[in-house]
C-alpha cells in the first residue's frame, strides 16, 4: 500500500493559482496517469458491492421499522409536517414536535432530518421506499468516503474501504435501516480523512481555508446528529485539529473558530429545544444515566426498588422519573441522574471491570446478531442467514485483528501516514468507549467499521512499507517530513490502548 | 458560458429549485403520522385518577408516587396492599403526615409502615416508601377518564404474569 509515502509532500501553492478550486486540484493530484488500473479494482470492489446491496434488498424491503427505527422514522414525520405547516402557513403542532422529535431526550435528529424529505413527499411512505430512500442514501456518503480517501490517502486506501466494511453482508444490511450508526461512521471516516488532508497542508505551511474550517465544522457536527454517542470520537479529532494552530499559526485562527462556530451554531436548536424542554442543560442526548446505571449498577433498585413490570430497561425507568417529576416538580433528567447514582451505589472497580468485559462481547461477539429483526416479516430463510452470517464473520474476525494491531502501530514514515495513523487510534478509541458507558448491542460495530478498515490498513501498510524498505533502502526517503510530536501521540494512544485492556483485565 | 458549465459551477441552484417545489407540493400530498410510541402519554397517577380511591377523608399531602397496588390475603382477612414512595420530606415527617391523614378517614398508626431508604444520596428527592394496609376498594367506574383504570401503568396493579422490565435483549 505504497500511495501514503509516494506521493509527493505538499508544495506551496504557484502564486497565480488564486482560485481555491484549481489550487485544491494542483495540491491533491497525484502525478502520472489520472486513471490507473487500481481505479479499476474500486470500481469493481464497488460495483460487487452495489450488486450485493441490491440482493440484500430483499431482506429488508418489506420489514417495517422496529425498535429505535420507529423513534427516528417518528421523528423524520414530525419534522416533514413542520415543514408542511410552515410552506401552508399553519400554526406548526407543538405538542407533535416535542412528542416525536425531542421524545426522551434520547436522540439526536440526524437520522430524522435524512428522512424528512422523503416523508415531506410521502407521508405514509411504507417499509420498501423507505428502506430504499435510506440505503440509496448510505451508498452516496460511502461513494463520497472512497472517493475522498483515494483523493486524501490514495487509491491503495480507496481499495481496502471499497472491500471492507464495502462488502460485509451485515454492513450492507444495516445501510437500509434508520439507526444512525453506519452513517455516523461513514461521515466520521470522511471527517477524519479530511482532517488529514488539511493538517498535513498546515504542516507545509498552507493554512487551512474558511471552505476547509466550514466542512470539518459541518461533518464535525453531523457525526454527532446521526450518533451522539461519537461525541468523543468527535471531541478528540477537533482536538487533534488544534494542531494547525500549531503549525500554521495565526492564519489558521479564523478557519478554526469557523469550524467551531459552525460547529456550535448548529448543535445549539437541538441542545435549546432538549433544555427547555425537560428544563435543565442538555448537551446532546438525556440517556448517559440510565445507561451507566442499566450497565453497570443493580438494575432492581434503578426506581428505587423494581421498576414497574412489562416494560423495558429503558422506558420503564423513564416513566418512573416522569411520575417522581411530576409528583415534585423537579425535571425528569434530574431524576434520572438521582435514579443512577442510587443504583450504582454498589459498583466496585471489579465489578466495573467485569461489566465492560461482558459490554465489550455485546460489541463484537455477534456481528450478525440483527438478522433476528432484519429479515422479511414472519418468514426467515435459514439458508440466506446462514450465508450472510459466516461471510460477515468471515471477514469480521480478520478485521477486528488487523484494526487492534493497527492501533499499535507508531509510523514514522511520513507526516500523513502520521496524521491518519493519530487520527484513527483517536476516532477508534472514541468510539470504544461506548462499552465502558453504556451496555452494548451488535449494531455498535457499523460505525466503527470503517474506521476499523482504516486501522487494519495502517497495519498492513506499515508491515509492507518495513519489508519494502529493507529490500529496496533508501531507494526513497521520508517523502513527507515526519513531525516528531506525532511519533510520541502515536506511541502514548498504543500505549493506553495496551495498559486499559491490561488494567480491565486485571480488575476483572 | 456552457449550460454545463454554469451547473457546474452553480450546482445548488437546481436543487435549491427542487427543494422549492418539493416543499410546496408537501402540504397538498397529505400528513404524516407519526406513532408517538417513543413517548407515551404519562399515565394518570394511581390515586388521582380516582380509579381505586383512598378511604374516604383521607389524603396524601406530600409529594409521593404510587409504586404497587392490589389486594392480598393477610392475617385479618383480604385488604388492600398500597405501596408508595415519599419524596424531599425525612421519615419522620413522613410518618407524622400520614398518621394524620390515617386519622382522618378513622383508620390506626399501624395501617402505615414509614422506611426511609439505607444509604440514600442527600441530593435525592426520593427518599423513603410507606406501605398502606387499607380496606379493598372495588374498581370506581365514575371517574374523568375511565381507560386509565383499564391501564397497569396507572394504576399499578400489575397482571402477576408480566415479565420484570430488567433484561436485555
Amino acid at each position: 500500500m505504497p500511495d501514503v509515502t509516494t506521493e509527493p509532500a505538499v508544495q506551496p501553492p504557484p502564486r497565480q493559482a488564486r482560485d481555491p478550486e484549481a489550487r485544491a486540484t494542483a495540491v491533491r493530484r497525484p502525478p502520472g496517469r489520472r486513471w490507473s488500473r487500481l481505479d479499476l479494482a474500486i470500481g469493481l470492489a464497488l460495483l460487487v458491492g452495489v450488486l450485493l446491496r441490491v440482493l440484500l434488498f430483499g431482506q429488508v424491503a418489506h420489514t417495517p421499522f422496529s425498535g429505535d427505527e420507529v423513534a427516528y422514522a417518528d421523528a423524520g414525520k414530525a419534522l416533514s409536517n413542520l415543514l408542511r405547516d410552515l410552506v401552508s402557513l399553519h400554526t406548526p403542532d407543538t405538542a407533535e414536535l416535542s412528542r416525536d422529535v425531542i421524545g426522551s431526550g434520547w436522540f439526536m435528529p440526524g437520522m430524522a432530518l435524512l428522512l424528512t424529505p422523503l416523508y415531506l413527499v410521502a407521508p405514509h411512505a411504507g417499509p420498501e421506499v423507505a428502506h430504499a430512500w435510506l440505503g440509496f442514501l448510505t451508498l452516496v456518503v460511502y461513494v463520497l468516503a472512497i472517493a475522498e480517501v483515494r483523493r486524501t490517502l490514495g487509491r491503495w486506501w480507496a481499495l481496502g474501504l471499497a472491500m471492507v466494511p464495502g462488502l460485509v453482508p451485515m454492513w450492507l444490511l444495516f445501510g437500509y435501516t434508520a439507526y444512525g450508526d453506519l452513517l455516523a461512521g461513514l461521515v466520521a471516516t470522511l471527517l477524519i480523512t479530511r482532517m488529514v488532508a488539511v493538517l498535513r497542508r498546515s504542516a507545509s505551511g498552507t493554512p487551512p481555508s474558511l471552505r476547509d474550517g466550514a466542512l470539518l465544522g459541518f461533518l464535525a457536527i453531523t457525526t454527532v446528529y446521526l450518533r451522539s454517542s461519537s461525541a468523543p470520537l468527535v471531541a478528540g479529532i477537533g482536538a487533534v485539529g488544534l494542531l494547525a494552530l500549531v503549525w500554521a499559526g495565526r492564519r489558521a485562527l479564523v478557519p478554526v473558530l469557523l469550524a467551531s462556530g459552525i460547529f456550535l451554531a448548529v448543535l445549539a436548536p437541538w441542545s435549546i429545544a432538549a433544555s427547555v424542554t425537560f428544563d435543565t442543560r442538555v448537551i446532546t442526548t438525556t440517556s448517559v444515566p440510565m445507561a451507566l446505571a442499566n450497565s453497570f449498577g443493580d438494575r432492581t433498585q434503578v426506581c428505587y426498588g423494581m421498576c414497574d413490570p412489562g416494560s423495558t430497561l429503558w422506558f420503564s425507568p423513564v416513566r418512573y422519573a416522569r411520575e417522581v417529576s411530576r409528583a415534585t416538580g423537579a425535571s425528569e433528567v434530574t431524576v434520572l441522574g438521582q435514579m443512577s447514582a442510587y443504583a450504582r451505589r454498589n459498583v466496585t472497580a471489579h465489578s466495573y471491570a467485569r461489566d465492560v468485559i461482558t459490554d465489550w462481547h455485546h460489541y463484537i461477539d455477534k456481528p450478525s446478531a440483527f438478522l433476528f429483526k432484519l429479515h422479511p416479516p414472519g418468514d426467515r430463510d435459514r439458508g440466506v442467514e446462514q450465508a450472510i452470517t459466516s461471510w460477515t464473520q468471515r471477514i469480521f474476525t480478520p478485521m477486528v485483528w488487523l484494526a487492534a494491531a493497527g492501533l499499535l502501530v507508531v509510523t514514522r514514515r511520513s507526516r500523513r501516514a502520521q496524521l491518519l495513523s493519530v487520527l484513527v487510534k483517536i476516532g477508534l478509541f472514541g468510539l470504544l468507549l461506548q462499552p465502558f458507558v453504556h451496555l452494548a448491542g451488535s449494531r455498535y460495530w457499523t460505525t466503527a467499521a470503517p474506521l476499523a478498515a482504516l486501522s487494519g490498513m495502517l497495519a498492513i501498510w506499515s508491515v509492507g512499507t518495513w519489508i519494502r524498505g529493507r529490500v529496496r533502502r533508501s531507494e526513497r526517503g521520508p517523502v513527507d517530513e515526519p513531525s516528531r510530536l506525532l511519533t510520541l501521540v502515536q506511541a502514548a494512544l498504543a500505549a493506553i490502548g495496551v495498559a486499559v485492556v491490561v488494567v480491565i483485565q486485571a480488575l476483572a | 458560458m456552457t449550460a454545463i458549465a454554469f451547473l457546474r459551477r452553480r450546482w445548488y441552484l437546481p436543487l435549491a429549485a427542487l427543494v422549492v417545489v418539493l416543499l410546496l407540493i408537501s402540504p397538498h400530498v397529505g400528513r404524516a403520522e407519526p406513532t408517538g410510541d417513543y413517548r407515551p402519554a404519562l399515565p394518570a397517577d394511581a390515586i388521582a385518577s380516582g380509579c381505586y380511591p383512598l378511604p374516604r377523608g383521607m389524603t396524601i399531602d406530600f409529594p409521593y408516587q404510587v409504586r404497587r397496588d392490589g389486594d392480598v390475603n393477610g392475617p385479618h382477612g383480604r385488604h388492600r396492599r398500597l405501596v408508595l414512595q415519599y419524596d424531599e420530606i425525612n421519615a419522620a415527617t413522613a410518618r407524622q403526615r400520614i398518621t394524620t391523614a390515617l386519622h382522618r378517614a378513622g383508620l390506626p398508626d399501624s395501617a402505615a409502615t414509614v422506611t426511609s431508604y439505607p444509604r440514600i444520596p442527600s441530593d435525592s428527592l426520593v427518599r423513603g416508601e410507606i406501605v398502606l394496609t387499607l380496606p379493598s376498594v372495588a374498581q370506581q367506574t365514575d371517574v374523568p377518564d375511565a381507560a386509565q383504570c383499564d391501564n397497569p401503568f396507572s394504576t399499578k396493579r400489575f397482571p402477576p404474569a408480566w415479565p420484570p422490565s430488567t433484561s436485555y435483549a
